[in-house]
């Protein structure tokens, strides 16, 4: 059974990129158990410690953010396209 | 003293990191920040030199100190149009960021839109597209517009015999654009009558064109790099191709084999060989190592995260140079970060402008840190009627066979320009292609800068951090010459690796 937390969190997940602003390490204890509490999940840590791309509830995001602090930077995570020159005719148009 | 332009605009100037310069890392900077700070307190307006060559006649750049925050701090500065590029180029190492003023967070009306009901088809046409042999030609995109301005129309892509039925609205398309995938030129036509039964007979790339490229640039009479240079290319990965040698790479797609860095889609190999084609077909930077860095799923957009990655793993492999064809309109954080620390660790980064038919720049090459490059053709460089013929637009430059690709954005952010119309490259599966882009714009300007840095070893050598990336930036100044179509085109214009350059 889900708790609340659990069920807010389930739905419409989102990835999001964490990235730590200051120039020394980052607490990973710290920063695991607040992942943790707020059931985020790390999709891409290869760029840990610094930088993780992770899963999270857009709802949830303001908690989770409050409870990095500062020390923290939050980016969703975009794409990006091959600029394009080829002429288009809109979809449905005649 | 230089009389300022009645069209300045207001910038702020930062340090690379952090708000504050740190006069032990950036001496330089710290000292241009203090003379900064000085000349805040009156009114006036300063004159900077531009860097150029010894022999060359000196230059300056006026420029008025309107504000400033301690003497480590923020500037606020106000500086033509005309002059930034000149500026970026001789005091590099700076973020230089437009000043904003912001409202209240209104929330907008809801505007109407009225939906209109799309009109019954009144004509089918079997297109059929071959080469000059009546040979099929499968997997070329047929766009007829029936009204250009709204984007009506109909499109599709030809089967293995080379034909696609289009339904289409009128007697007449008002423009008609072929575009093959490789191998030929495209087809561009105006006020096409219509037909049930219509052909398109497509020219084949032949030994004998010389594109806008190698117009500029005689490729195919240069000695390859005389010094070992770098150069990641983050896109749709590179090669193979048997005029392509690849150092090495990574695919950073999220969930992929990270050894399959090979291209199968072509943007990235076209890319690759502009730089460094060295078979019959000769990219500018023919000896440069070239590194691929895969980022795009097959057909699909690439994320920021692992752009981010592939700029890092850059860093790691000590590439010189990061080529990033790539765009989108919103400026973007997570990905600025990593080109900061990218120039922190002696690289430069150059982007594609974007091909927004003269909208702004796109991100990243808006990015102060990184080298925005826009794109230009050269008529008589493409046959009559390509689609090349239909990206002819002004402004036109001193050489009025020169002119801004119609497709190239612009903005004061425009740090370069450089061939992008008509350029024959590599392309999957052993063969050529021809493609227009500020994609291919990019990496002709990251080439030649190969080419241009590969001759100042001294530079090349340098202890990879700022000053390195600063440095770089200096001396490619000195290899820029100004085509006439204005700063929010061209920049500091177009690169050069001589003083033969054919213009």
């Amino acid at each position: 059974m889900l708790t609340l937390k659990e069920k807010e969190c389930y739905t419409l997940m989102t990835n999001f990129i964490l990235k730590h602003k200051e120039a020394t390490e980052p607490d990973i204890k710290k920063m695991t158990a607040i992942l943790n509490a707020h059931g985020v999940r790390v999709l891409d840590g290869s760029l840990l410690p610094k930088t993780a791309l992770v899963e999270i509830e857009e709802s949830c995001l303001e908690g989770f953010q409050t409870d990095l602090g500062t020390d923290w930077n939050i980016y969703p995570e975009k794409k990006y396209k091959v600029p394009e020159t080829g002429k288009k005719a809109k979809k449905g148009s005649l | 003293m230089k009389n300022q332009s009645k069209f300045s605009e207001n910038y702020i100037l930062l340090p690379v990191s952090k708000t504050r310069v740190n006069p032990q890392e950036s001496p330089k900077v710290a000292k241009f920040f203090t003379e900064l700070q000085s000349s805040s307190k009156a009114t006036s307006t300063i004159t900077l030199n531009v860097r150029k060559r010894a022999a060359q006649p000196s230059d300056e750049i006026a420029v008025k100190v309107l504000d400033s925050i301690d003497t480590e701090g923020a500037k606020l500065i106000s500086i033509s149009n005309e002059e930034l590029a000149n500026f970026r180029f001789s005091y590099p190492g700076i973020r230089i960021i437009p000043e904003k003023f912001y409202r209240p967070a209104v929330c907008a009306r809801e505007r109407i839109k009225i939906q209109m009901n799309q009109a019954q088809a009144s004509a089918s046409v079997t297109l059929r597209i071959t080469d000059q042999e009546n040979k099929a030609i499968a997997g070329a995109t047929a766009v007829f517009f029936s009204d250009f301005e709204a984007s009506r129309g109909a499109s599709g892509i030809t089967d293995q015999t080379g034909t696609v039925i289009l339904k289409i609205n009128g007697e007449v398309a008002e423009r008609v654009y072929i575009y093959p995938e490789h191998s030929y030129w495209g087809c561009f036509q105006t006020n096409v009558a219509l037909r049930s039964e219509m052909t398109f007979k497509l020219q084949p790339i032949s030994a004998g064109n010389t594109d806008a490229l190698r117009y500029f640039y005689d490729t195919s009479a240069w000695p390859p790099l005389p010094h070992k240079v770098k150069i990641g290319i983050i896109d749709t990965g590179v090669g193979p191709h048997k005029d392509l040698e690849i150092l090495g790479g990574r695919n950073m797609v999220r969930g992929e084999n990270e050894a399959e860095y090979n291209d199968d889609e072509g943007h990235g190999t076209h890319v690759g060989g502009i730089i460094g084609a060295l078979g019959n077909l000769k990219g500018v930077a023919v000896g440069a190592e070239i590194m691929s860095y895969r980022v795009f799923p097959k057909g699909q957009g690439a994320s920021n995260f692992d752009i981010m990655k592939a700029i890092d793993q850059a860093i790691k492999d000590e590439c010189d140079l990061i080529n990033m064809s790539l765009g989108e309109a919103q400026d973007d954080e997570a990905i600025s970060s990593y080109i900061k620390d990218a120039y922190n660790a002696g690289i430069l980064c150059f982007a594609a402008s974007g091909n927004d038919n003269r909208g702004p720049v796109s991100f990243p090459a808006a990015y102060s840190l990184a080298i925005a490059v826009s794109a230009m053709g050269r008529k008589d460089t493409f046959p009559d009627g390509s689609v090349q013929s239909g990206t002819v637009r002004e402004p036109y430059g001193q050489d009025e066979n020169n002119f801004v690709a119609d497709f190239s954005n612009q903005g004061s952010e425009t740090d370069l320009i450089a061939p992008g119309v008509g350029i024959i490259s590599t392309y999957p599966g052993d063969r050529y292609a021809i493609m227009d882009g500020t994609s291919m714009a990019c990496p002709a300007a990251t080439g030649i800068a190969a080419r241009i840095l590969a001759g100042n070893p001294k530079i090349l050598n340098m202890a990879r951090n700022q000053t390195r990336a600063d440095e770089m930036v200096k001396y490619l100044a000195i290899y820029t010459k100004l085509l006439g179509f204005g700063a929010n085109f061209e920049g500091k214009g177009m690169l050069y690796p001589n003083d033969e350059l054919h213009s």
